[in-house]
């Protein structure tokens, strides 16, 4: 029960100075520094400004009592242990003053085995609940500092991930540009009018591709911090349909807004919103294509844009009825960049919107069937939770 | 409209990517060869049913039938076997190898890795080279 050879303190409370004198002597003579109080009152001012480690108290006092006493010290210290004093008939103060926490209560006339035992009983449990704090703490923060480092090498993972993607998507380009330059060349030599026309295509291509993917970079970078404002959630989905509207009349697709018919606002990022929408509409056209080619071809072609509200929920849902896709890509979707389009996409787009729709707190799905279409579902909370501020 | 002569000696090409079967067309016919194009594993493996080229060109990463599945199948032939083939892939050279070594495991079969893996970013030069010591011109 030494701990670390601590003197501990105890404050004793008690109206009748002789059993105050005569526990003084024992508590002293075992050990313990000893504070001496007449009343509850004075007791509890000497608790506060001496902050003693146990304190026993009789539980019949004039003015405040031992079980109110007992009730003001655990309000303010629930850690204290306060050992009761109980005179022969107080048997139920004595079971009341457990249910209050005391640590234990002695009997008058008070033995000082007893009174030691008691004490010590409570020294202990103090050593060891300020051990087991002590561990406690430790391992918070070990848990802290691990978690702290499984976060960082997932960042890191995460980093090796982009980097090697982004690797690979220059590489593509790469390969295409020097693809170009080899067909350009070969018309230039042979005066090849159709190896001109054609390479020099697939070069414009190639230096689109990588238009987009530093705009892309820059989308993907810049969407980490929200700027939140309470806005109409119609209005990205009608921003988007005015400016998307020529390359839908473009590529010969049925292009369609479909508002919510309800006074609401929510709180979002606005462009972000626009941008996570954008990219989910500009992958629906492009569902169409054959060979990353725009091929005319069918006549029914339609994308829709459909605003909604579920309880606790703005819905967006971009539908198309294009080709769909198949298995494998559909389960690499948002993880990797995936593309499709050939030469003519990065696979950036939805990494780019499944992190603006996380950004939110919201969430992202998707169903798609081979040959019949895709749609993708944007759910935002009504709610943000607290801590999200732009 | 193309006569076809048997002297010519001709290279299947198995690319989905137009730009680039159009590109490895035109290296193809710069080397003096007749391409045979075709945009997937499928259409490729029912080229040379009718056809037996000198040299495969096969990219890796096509829809319906991959590259992969193709290269299995070439290696398990007899009839196959022995044609002459480039791997031209944005995937890299170990990543296939890899995934070749996965599908051995898969099917109970082995099949080696290939001799010749040139990928996309490569210098058209280099490709070049590649194609001519596949076939001695």
């Amino acid at each position: 029960m030494e701990n670390n050879n601590k003197i501990y303190t105890i404050l004793l409370v008690d109206d009748e100075e002789g059993i105050r004198n005569v526990l003084d002597i024992t508590l002293t003579h075992a050990g313990f520094k000893v504070l001496l109080a007449s009343d509850g009152d004075a007791g509890f001012a000497a608790f506060k400004t001496q902050k003693p480690d146990i304190v026993i108290t009789d539980i019949k006092m004039p003015g405040i009592g031992g079980i109110e006493l007992l009730k003001q010290i655990k309000q303010v210290s629930p850690d204290t242990e306060v050992i009761m004093i109980t005179g022969h008939g107080d048997m139920d103060l004595a079971v009341k003053s457990l249910q209050y926490e005391a640590a234990d209560f002695i009997t008058k006339p008070i033995d000082s085995t007893e009174l030691e035992l008691a004490v010590r009983k409570a020294v202990d449990r103090m050593s060891i609940n300020h051990r087991i704090k002590a561990y406690t703490d430790d391992l918070e923060g070990l848990i802290r500092e691990k978690d702290k480092k499984i976060d960082e090498s997932q960042s890191l993972a995460t980093i090796g991930q982009t980097v090697a993607g982004m690797s690979h998507v220059i590489k593509n380009i790469a390969g295409g540009l020097k693809g170009s330059s080899f067909i350009l060349e070969q018309g230039i030599q042979n005066e090849n009018r159709e190896y001109l026309v054609k390479g020099w295509e697939m070069m414009k291509g190639n230096i689109d591709k990588i238009t987009n993917l530093s705009l892309d970079l820059l989308n993907y970078a810049k969407t980490s911090r929200l700027q939140l404002k309470r806005i109409n959630p119609n209005y990205p989905a009608r921003e988007l349909t005015t400016f998307l509207n020529s390359r839908a009349v473009e590529k010969n697709i049925k292009f369609v807004l479909s508002p919510l018919d309800e006074k609401l606002s929510v709180m979002v990022d606005c462009d972000a919103i626009y941008n996570a929408i954008f990219n989910l509409v500009t992958n629906a056209f492009d569902a169409f294509d054959i060979d990353g080619e725009n091929k005319g071809g069918r006549a029914d072609k339609e994308v829709m844009i459909c605003v909604e509200k579920e309880p606790g929920w703005i819905v967006y849902r971009v539908s198309d009825n294009g080709n769909g896709m198949d298995k494998n890509i559909s389960q690499s979707l948002f993880k990797e960049f995936i593309t499709t389009k050939g030469a003519y996409g990065t696979g950036f787009g939805l990494m780019t919107t499944k992190k603006i729709i996380d950004e939110h707190n919201g969430l992202i799905v998707f169903k798609t069937k081979k040959g019949e279409g895709s749609v993708f579902t944007i759910k935002i909370p009504l709610q943000l939770p607290r801590g999200k501020k732009g | 409209m193309n006569k076809i002569d048997k002297k010519v000696k001709a290279v299947l090409i198995i690319e989905d990517e137009m730009d680039m079967r159009f590109y490895l067309m035109i290296m193809v016919r710069s080397l003096g060869l007749e391409p045979i194009l075709t945009r997937d594993g499928v259409q490729g493996l029912l080229a040379l049913s009718s056809r037996l080229p000198d040299l495969i060109i096969l990219d890796v990463m096509m829809p319906e039938k991959g590259g992969a599945l193709v290269y299995q199948e070439l290696k398990t032939q007899p009839l196959y076997r022995d044609i002459p083939l480039i791997i031209f892939s944005g995937v890299d050279f170990h990543s296939f190898v890899h995934y070749i070594k996965m599908l051995n495991l898969d099917r109970g079969i082995k099949i080696p890795s290939p001799k010749y893996y040139v990928e996309k970013s490569a210098d058209p030069d280099y490709l070049k080279e590649v194609i001519k010591k596949c076939i001695p011109l």
